[in-house]
């Protein structure tokens, strides 16, 4: 995937905070998440802010949760070819943070 | 040997290793809430100078192993996922497993559930708690009605997968008076004949059955084994149950099977996003039971896991061969 691709695909999970649900799930969090893509060597990074996308950026950033994955992967994830949760378990899927932050992740993602 | 155990586990069998002389920190994720991911295992490990680990979903990969001092790792799992097994050999530690823990519990819950949506025992429950009120004699038929259900007796029951829970819930099926119809190319024909279980193509099970219950292993032979071409070849009035692996079906096209009217029902314990909550998808249809992965989760397990776990853990201090290591070589290389 070009950078392009994925940083539309990462915005596109911008709507996903009009659903009620993700608003109660992520109601005053306020954490980083950086998406690392070792196959194509970049960097992006997601601010949420009390229910809300803040920010999508390239770049690397200090962040509460990192994953990383192949971009081929983010895009199966998001086109529901693979679920993050079998990803994970294959080792396709890489995550650095508190267990909280990863259930949160999640529900984003699916 | 100073011993943690983080999962849940038998006060009597923790007793018995003391005895054995490990000395147990036992800190069940039951009790503290907590799983351990990454490497975040390892400073525990560290700070409790510890040298047997007996995890249930803690990780203890590779960055674990390498750099803890572990000699013995347990997983109260059937087929522990969260323990790097290569690793393990390498450094020559031990691992061993639960296998065959739950198979009661799981074929047990998976008549519950084939009970539970053949006769509309949650779809009722449900009706009631929303506040249903019957003021005249035509509510309660409306309620009669919704909740007319059907008899298991003389249904065509089909089994995917005829391992150890397949045939627990195939025996325990023939007390009510089924057809069960079977597809596993590895099921020997005693197997199969035990539960007076027809073996037949994977096709004609799904077009014969009335309930078709999964119970074959996550591999990837059995990854996406029923999509959307495969449920549209069952009966509009099947009642599909999973009680496996999510993996096994395409969630997405069972989510839209049920929607469509495709096939009639479905009851679950298994979802690609895990662990399951208010927000679940199949929530929101009414033909669905879902319950959150709860297939083992009974009392029984965990005695069954402890008394497992700590028979091998025995042996492995008497310095025989446990007969639940998953990697045998490295206590068999010890004895060279």
């Amino acid at each position: 995937m070009e950078k392009g691709e994925i940083l539309s695909e990462l915005e596109s999970l911008g709507s996903k905070f009009e659903d009620p649900k993700i608003q109660r799930r992520f109601k005053e969090y306020n954490k980083t998440i950086l998406f690392s893509f070792p196959d194509i060597g970049a960097f992006f990074y997601m601010r949420i802010g009390d229910a809300s996308l803040d920010e999508i950026g390239e770049g690397e950033v200090d962040a509460e949760l990192s994953v990383t994955m192949d971009s081929t992967m983010l895009k199966a994830i998001l086109s529901r070819e693979e679920s993050p949760m079998a990803a994970y378990s294959a080792g396709k899927l890489k995550t650095k943070g508190e267990v909280p932050d990863l259930l949160k992740l999640q529900k984003l993602l699916l | 040997m100073k011993t943690i155990i983080t999962a849940p586990f038998t006060d009597s069998e923790i007793d018995e290793l003391r005895e054995a002389g490990l000395d147990i920190d036992h800190r069940s994720w039951l009790n503290t809430g907590k799983l351990y991911l990454g490497d975040s295992f390892l400073e525990i490990i560290k700070e409790g100078g510890f040298e047997v680990a007996i995890v249930e979903g803690d990780e203890i990969k590779e960055e674990v192993i390498e750099n803890s001092e572990l000699k013995l790792i347990g997983c109260v799992r059937g087929s522990p996922n969260n323990i790097s097994l290569p690793a393990a050999t390498a450094k020559g530690i031990p691992v061993i497993a639960a296998v065959g823990r739950n198979i009661v519990a799981v074929a047990e819950l998976t008549i519950s559930l084939m009970l539970s949506q053949i006769r509309r025992i949650v779809a009722a429950d449900r009706l009631l708690r929303d506040d249903f009120m019957v003021d005249d004699f035509g509510d309660f038929a409306k309620l009669y009605t919704h909740s007319m259900g059907q008899e298991l007796n003389g249904k065509t029951v089909g089994v995917i997968g005829l391992g150890k829970i397949g045939f627990e819930v195939a025996k325990r099926l023939l007390a009510f008076g089924v057809d069960i119809l079977v597809n596993d190319p590895y099921a020997p024909i005693d197997r199969i004949k035990e539960i007076n279980g027809e073996s037949v193509t994977f096709e004609k099970l799904l077009r014969k059955s009335d309930i078709v219950t999964v119970h074959c292993a996550p591999t990837d032979e059995t990854k996406g084994l029923l999509g959307k071409e495969q449920f549209s070849m069952m009966k509009k009035s099947a009642i599909f149950i999973n009680t496996a692996r999510a993996s096994i079906t395409d969630e997405y096209a069972l989510l839209d099977a049920l929607k469509s009217g495709t096939i009639a029902g479905a009851a679950l314990d298994v979802f690609s996003m895990e662990p399951v909550d208010c927000d679940n998808i199949f929530l929101e249809l009414d033909n669905v039971t879902v319950s959150p992965h709860i297939g083992g989760n009974t009392h029984e397990t965990i005695q069954r896991q402890s008394e497992i776990l700590t028979r091998n853990i025995k042996t492995f201090l008497e310095g025989g061969i446990p007969d639940n290591v998953l990697n045998p070589e490295v206590i068999k290389m010890r004895r060279v």
